[in-house]
């Protein structure tokens, strides 16, 4: 039974101790230049001053793609940090916010505090979707403001995305990251550690959901597509190209989802809650010494 | 004994590892309400085991035990005990007083409570100081710090002296007595023997996972004796049997031990003497609590 007073209690405690380290910041400010450098300047900067003899995709210039850059396609650009170079990132929080309590064995000491071990999984859970949300806003507000000044340097019109898309882009990006942050603090539960966590974490990400995936895509097959609707990385992605892309133009030439966005949710969902649920299960009960 | 004055109570206590040893077998451990207990072992012999299961971070693989009235692990006890087993474990980033501040957030009491626990151990001046700055004796009073910021009704506290200074471990030991001198009950775990005889009431040995002695420090050692050295030894022996019973006599190393009141020295010295006996020496003899340990423990001593 969960106790309100005593997870609460929790929820302030985590919180003290996400605000105080050091390590959220630097993740969070990893977060930001890459989407400054990444996703805004270096494209900008490539298509404003492109080296001599660089040619373009058939029936794009320029001009056309750095439509990507300004404001009204900023949720598409900044959901663009919410696949991989996102997903480590949430990776990393999920595994440091639980490994480290093995690594200091400071378990054992919020352990033989006042809540129960359910409360204290639920606190964890709820002050990292807490610190990814505020990622998720900053994520979104560097991206405004990087495609408002790149729009005023273009002298271009200010148009912004509506509510609904600014809601749907900040919402897919918390859940991706979350699931990923979840997947982190799965296996450092699992392996009781950071290190192993981090490296099995990224293993997986990067080499079966990134390369093996981009290889046998590349390949192309049926099977492959039908097994690639039931991995998170894939329905992550499909969930972000269901955005759109920034021009028509653009987007005949951009890959496909694989899946629709409300399935590509819903397996997100279900893998958030099944990471979840393993981990509550390991911490309750497994010996802690 | 009324139930309700037991703070901790276990029946048949016992946990075997997955890899077949034994850490604890058939513990029958009894604290009292309001007493310093010294739980005393030789390392390995599986305190902090039973630590760890009275605090609900390990499960026992048998038997049951109450802590502060309820299930170890339980929110309800948990939220009425202090304890610092093995070492002291903190958030190296936040500053002592912040380590603090996690904690009470977590057990619900009040801030004020984070400075009079800083202020009992010494810490007030380095509280805003980054716990990975402290001096090992420094995080071990944080980690009392850590146990008193709950005012718990019970205290645990898991070799509090290892690893500090003399001048630490007097400092320490200091601290551990005024702790148990008002309604809290403390739980001491430790192998050192003049510690437990210096601050406990009443202590419970543990030896390969078992509880091979329980009670007050003069019930363990045992009542003092008279030391006897005379010759020629056999006929000092028979002489003292025949007066204070074969029970009341020993023989240790070519020395007498009596087990009789120290006021009837006289009557034996006259005794030995009018017996034919040389007597060269008769003294009160006091066994030392490490003495009783080792002959308990089975280990020999060392000069």
């Amino acid at each position: 039974m969960i106790r309100l007073d005593s997870l609460l209690g929790a929820i302030a405690g985590e919180s003290l101790k996400m605000l105080r380290r050091p390590a959220v910041y630097v993740l969070g400010a990893i977060l930001l230049a890459i989407l400054v450098l990444i996703s805004y300047l270096l494209g900008w900067f490539f298509l404003s001053y492109p080296p001599p003899g660089t040619r373009f995709p058939e029936g794009l210039n320029p001009a056309e793609l750095k439509r990507a850059f300004y404001p009204i396609n900023l949720v598409r650009q900044a959901l663009s940090n919410a696949s991989v170079l996102g997903g480590v990132l949430a990776l990393i929080l999920g595994v440091l916010t639980v490994g480290s309590e093995y690594g200091w064995g400071t378990l054992k000491t919020i352990l033989t505090q006042r809540p129960a071990r359910l409360e204290i999984f639920l606190a964890k859970t709820v002050t990292v979707a807490g610190t990814l949300a505020v990622f998720a806003i900053l994520n979104l507000a560097a991206a405004a403001v990087m495609s408002i000044l790149l729009g005023l340097v273009d002298q271009q019109s200010l148009t912004f995305p509506n509510a609904v898309q600014v809601i749907a882009g900040l919402g897919t990006t918390w859940l991706i990251w979350n699931w990923y942050a979840a997947f982190g603090g799965f296996l450092a539960y699992w392996f009781r550690q950071s290190a192993l966590a981090i490296g099995i974490g990224l293993a997986y990400l990067l080499v079966v959901e990134s390369l093996v995936f981009g290889v046998l895509n590349s390949v192309g097959g049926t099977f492959l597509q039908t097994v690639e609707k039931f991995f998170p990385g894939p329905n992550a992605m499909a969930l972000i190209l269901s955005f759109g892309s920034a021009t028509p133009t653009v987007a005949q030439s951009a890959p496909r989802p694989i899946v629709g966005a409300w399935q590509a949710t819903m397996v997100l969902a279900l893998y958030l809650l099944a990471a979840l649920i393993t981990s509550a299960i390991l911490l309750r009960s497994r010996d802690v010494t | 004994m009324d139930n309700g004055d037991l703070v901790v109570e276990t029946r048949g206590l016992t946990k075997r590892y997955g890899s077949g040893i034994l850490a604890v077998d058939q513990l029958d451990l009894v604290v009292r309400k309001a007493e310093v207990y010294g739980f005393l072992g030789p390392n390995g012999a599986g305190k902090t085991t039973t630590l760890r299961m009275l605090m609900g971070l390990i499960k026992p693989t048998a038997g049951a035990a109450t802590v502060a009235g309820h299930p170890p692990g339980s929110p309800e006890g948990l939220g009425r005990i202090g304890a610092l087993v093995e070492n002291p474990a903190f958030y190296p980033y936040l500053s002592g007083r912040d380590n603090l501040s996690v904690i009470a957030r977590y057990s619900g009491v009040p801030r004020a409570h984070i400075d009079d626990a800083l202020n009992e151990v010494g810490l007030l001046a380095r509280g805003n100081h980054k716990y990975a700055t402290y001096s090992f004796g420094m995080k071990q009073r944080l980690g009392v710090a850590a146990a008193l910021v709950k005012e718990p009704e019970l205290l645990i506290l898991d070799e509090p002296t290892n690893g500090l200074d003399p001048q630490g471990m007097l400092d320490m030991r200091d601290l551990i007595r005024d702790l148990g001198n008002a309604e809290r009950t403390v739980l001491l775990s430790s192998h050192l023997m003049n510690e437990v005889q210096q601050l406990c009431d009443r202590i419970g040995v543990i030896q390969s996972g078992r509880l091979i002695a329980q009670g007050t420090v003069d019930e363990i050692r045992g009542g003092a004796e008279l030391l006897v050295r005379a010759a020629p030894l056999a006929k000092a022996e028979s002489a003292l049997q025949k007066l204070l019973g074969a029970d009341a006599v020993r023989v240790q190393d070519g020395v007498l031990f009596l087990r009789v009141d120290s006021t009837r020295a006289p009557e034996i010295s006259r005794l030995l003497v009018t017996s034919g006996c040389d007597l060269s020496e008769l003294r009160s003899s006091e066994r030392s609590l490490e003495d009783v340990f080792l002959q308990l423990t089975g280990e020999e001593s060392t000069p």
